[in-house]
């Protein structure tokens, strides 16, 4: 039991892939203008990793070695695709939203190292665990970067005002730099210093 | 279970045939059942397009209702002729802006409610990424702006998307785009360098591209109308006489 555990909640905070294994920084950087932003493409990116790392898991003895990685580009590709469809046709104005963004989980590199470095070698279900623990570990740093730059960057919080008209009327303006995807690389670098700092065993890993 | 070679060609070519036909089975299924319900919502979409620019708001089947009840989709050539039988709602703009300009399709859609008329003029433009594209709406005197809305196919989130949000869009409302001395002066200015006023328009923080994008649609497009108003305006004249 505590082996599942492991897996669902180690992404979370001392294995996180992006701040510790440092993948997928490039869609974390870009889509987190605001929460909902953040959640969306949360969500997508969890089913994605959890079902191709199941997919591969189920498959691994019977895909030819040589192939490997073009076979595990193809499951991601369909199960992207198949999300892009369903986004489209169940909630288009976020799929407008997100745009560009959707098809490129197909390059997230969270996805493809999992399926390297955990389906390849382990049973569907813990596969499919690892899977699901690393889109959450994803989805929590995208939401934490979101919230910090909906808030300073347009005072607003899942689209609504939080930072009351009394407070700009003083002179507090909003911050400009947020709304742009350099902020992010900042506001996850300072996620990555306060978790090394805290918990001093992460420092040697990278 | 015995143990596969799975490292011999044949085994590998099997494998991949295999595997492109199941992908390609499945998702070609998918695809062609959530085709009417994409094509639903994108007509759906494009009719509020239209209609916001009018400042209409509703949802669903009132926008369809809406329409077909108040919209006529027309089209015009260059020199401002009604081109007979041409339904402007089914052309590709994208098409027509290839075309050289005396060849081209230019629909334009009239909105009329009581007394309350509107000239819509579909934009296409090219924003950072990919295409923008959008309606303004003029009033009956085709000098000013009811309203406009815009749409794009891959801004980046959260930055040139937000080319449709109501803080850029509302700038549209009521803003002058031709002077008396039928001047075009709309002019959308880098953020925050705008002088105010009402054709001036402030584009978007950090999407200088998206915002640059802007200003190109709308003073590519909008001229193409000009011998059209022309033509309506003289007809309005005669009928006065």
């Amino acid at each position: 039991m505590s082996d599942t555990k492991k897996l669902l909640v180690d992404p979370l905070s001392t294995n996180n892939p992006i701040t510790v294994q440092v993948l997928g920084v490039c869609s974390a950087l870009a889509v987190t203008s605001t929460i909902a932003n953040s959640l969306v493409m949360g969500v997508a990116v969890i089913f994605v990793t959890a079902l191709a790392n199941l997919t591969i898991s189920l498959l691994r003895n019977l895909i030819p070695g040589r192939i490997r990685m073009i076979v595990q580009l193809v499951v991601i590709a369909f199960l992207v695709t198949l999300v892009s469809i369903f986004l489209k046709a169940f909630l288009y104005d976020l799929s407008k939203e997100l745009s560009v963004f959707v098809g490129l989980i197909i390059t997230n590199c969270i996805v493809m190292g999992r399926l390297e470095a955990f389906a390849m070698g382990n049973k569907p279900i813990p596969a499919l665990l690892d899977g699901v623990g690393n889109g959450m570990g994803y989805a929590i740093i995208l939401i934490i970067v979101g919230a910090i730059r909906e808030l300073f960057g347009a005072g607003q919080l899942m689209g609504f005002q939080v930072i009351p008209e009394a407070v700009y009327n003083f002179g507090y303006e909003n911050n400009g730099l947020m709304v742009l995807p350099i902020s992010s690389i900042f506001l996850i670098g300072i996620i990555i210093w306060i978790q090394r700092s805290r918990d001093k065993e992460l420092v040697d890993i990278s | 279970m015995s143990k596969i070679n799975t490292n011999t060609n044949g085994y590998t070519i099997l494998f991949l045939v295999l595997m492109v036909i199941v992908v390609g089975g499945v998702l070609a299924t998918v695809s062609s059942l959530a085709q009417p319900i994409i094509d639903k919502n994108v007509e759906l979409d494009n009719k509020s397009k239209i209609l916001a620019s009018v400042k209409f708001e509703g949802e669903g089947q009132e926008v369809l209702t809406e329409y077909n009840d108040k919209i006529k989709a027309i089209a015009v050539n260059s020199e401002g002729k009604i081109l007979k039988g041409v339904d402007g709602y089914s052309i590709k703009l994208k098409n027509e802006y290839k075309k050289p300009l005396e060849e081209r399709q230019l629909p334009v859609f009239i909105y009329s409610k009581g007394k309350q008329k509107n000239y819509i003029l579909p934009l296409i433009g090219l924003g950072l990424w990919d295409e923008v594209n959008g309606y303004v709406a003029f009033n009956r005197d085709l000098r000013t702006l009811k309203g406009a809305a815009f749409d794009h196919v891959g801004e980046t989130p959260g930055l040139g998307s937000l080319i449709t949000e109501p803080k850029f869009e509302d700038q549209f409302n009521d803003a002058i785009v031709y002077t008396k001395e039928k001047e075009y002066v709309l002019k959308v200015w880098k953020q925050g360098k705008s002088p105010g006023g009402k054709s001036n328009i402030d584009g978007l923080a950090g999407a200088t591209l998206t915002t640059d994008g802007m200003e190109n649609m709308l003073s590519n497009c909008i001229p193409n109308y000009e011998s059209y108003f022309k033509t309506l305006k003289t007809k309005k004249k005669k009928k006065t006489k």
